[in-house]
């Protein structure tokens, strides 16, 4: 089934509102940024075609979400069908980042997954080109969580100054696709069963 | 093969399956019993004349002939575009009707069966049915403007409880209010008894007193008017 999906990933980008989601969704479609602060309504994506270890293309569909509740909207219907999941948090709010285990339950939880303890998650600490002073969550901290989330990847990334975001972004895309490949071939898997025509008992069956 | 072979194929059908799922043969259909082979009954007594008689041009003009990939080509259109237009349960009683206009033929047949990956034609439908870009834009513009619908619904619920509760407040302002009115109004009138019966006494008991002052104050009250 190597057409089912077209090898289109789905990314979710998930965390509290204002730590950067749309900012950094729009520095890897886009490569632009804005000090505007606009809150998102209810979800968008953007769509970027993506070279994956220099022999896969895919097109990667980067869906930003709401974090303020109030957008927040239709449940989270889009979280289904989705490749990888990108929990992000403000490495100068230490509420987002306290927030981040409730987003990926949140999202395990509608997002219907069929291997949860496989599925893939990235976190990102964004704002890195911040003030030291200013920065709440310790490396250490944010490792600890990657870790305990399963050994997640984890980036320090800054949408501001476009640190590290293509990099992460190409793991993401490499889990995506990794976890797409998967979905495709248990999916395959499931129709490999012959189908019984045959009835049980059924000795009055007409032959003809 | 002969027209024979043909006809034990088809009035003996093996009852277990001999293929997987993957793999079923939809050598014919007809859309029209009449045209084709007729209907069931008709069917079933050319067979069975034909094996009295061993006529076999009258096997040939009641059996089932093999289809040609432009007859796959309807069916592949048939199921695919009843797929697509029907929902679900009408999908199955579609496909329970489609069913019975389809006959299998057996390998026994000099011409190979052409084969319809059903699973795999049901999931490409639905592949294309769900995973466009179309659907995408149109979800995430249905979020927006439910996350619209969502803000704009909690703004009013918010203004809606101020209102409630700035007209709670002046609910109990109102009640205060009416009761001090209503303390003035006996106050007043109190005040306005007694002044009366004040007057009175005065009138009576000093007239000239009275008056007199009471000249000299509207006097002074004209005064201070000018």
């Amino acid at each position: 089934m190597s057409t089912r999906k077209k090898n289109i990933l789905k990314v979710i980008i998930l965390g509290d509102s204002g730590v950067g989601k749309t900012s950094l969704m729009h520095r890897y479609v886009n490569d632009k940024y804005s000090q505007q602060y606009k809150a998102t309504i209810g979800a968008d994506f953007l769509t970027k075609e993506v070279n994956i270890d220099s022999d896969k293309v895919a097109t990667m569909q980067v869906w930003d979400t709401a974090g303020q509740e109030r957008f927040q909207s239709l449940g989270v219907a889009f979280y289904r069908g989705a490749d990888c999941c990108v929990l992000v948090y403000d490495v100068t709010n230490t509420k987002s980042f306290q927030n981040i285990k409730s987003w990926r339950d949140e999202f395990l939880v509608h997002a219907n997954v069929s291997t949860p303890e496989t599925f893939p998650f990235v976190l990102l600490g964004n704002k890195i080109d911040t003030d030291d002073s200013k920065k709440v969550v310790t490396n250490k901290a944010a490792q600890e969580l990657a870790a305990s989330l399963g050994n997640i990847p984890l980036f320090f990334t800054s949408a501001k100054t476009a640190i590290n975001v293509d990099t992460a972004f190409q793991e993401i895309a490499r889990s995506a696709l990794q976890q797409n490949q998967n979905d495709a071939d248990s999916f395959e898997d499931d129709f490999n069963d012959a189908i019984n025509i045959q009835l049980d008992n059924d000795t009055n069956s007409c032959s003809c | 093969m002969n027209n024979d072979d043909t006809q034990d194929t088809e009035t003996s059908r093996p009852q277990t399956p001999s293929i997987n799922s993957q793999s079923y043969a939809i050598p014919t259909t007809y859309s029209d019993h009449d045209s084709i082979i007729g209907d069931a009954d008709a069917e079933d007594t050319t067979s069975s004349s034909s094996e009295d008689d061993g006529d076999s041009n009258e096997v040939n003009s009641g059996s089932i002939t093999p289809m040609d990939s432009q007859s796959f080509d309807a069916i592949d259109s048939i199921i695919t575009d009843e797929f697509n237009e029907n929902s679900t349960d009408e999908f199955l009683h579609e496909t329970l009707s489609l069913s019975k206009n389809i006959r299998t033929i057996d390998n026994g047949n000099d011409i190979p069966p052409a084969m319809v990956d059903i699973p795999k034609q049901i999931f490409e439908s639905l592949s294309h049915a769900i995973e466009n870009v179309d659907f995408s834009e149109t979800l995430a513009l249905q979020t927006r403007i439910s996350g619209t619908i969502n803000f704009k619904s909690l703004e009013l619920k918010d203004l809606i409880d101020k209102t409630q509760g700035r007209l709670q407040v002046l609910n109990q302002r109102y009640e205060t209010g009416v009761v001090v009115s209503r303390k003035l109004k006996e106050n007043l009138d109190y005040s306005k008894r007694k002044i009366d019966e004040i007057n009175s006494f005065l009138g009576t008991e000093y007239p000239i007193e009275f008056n007199e002052a009471r000249d000299k104050i509207l006097e002074r009250h004209f005064e201070d008017n000018d």
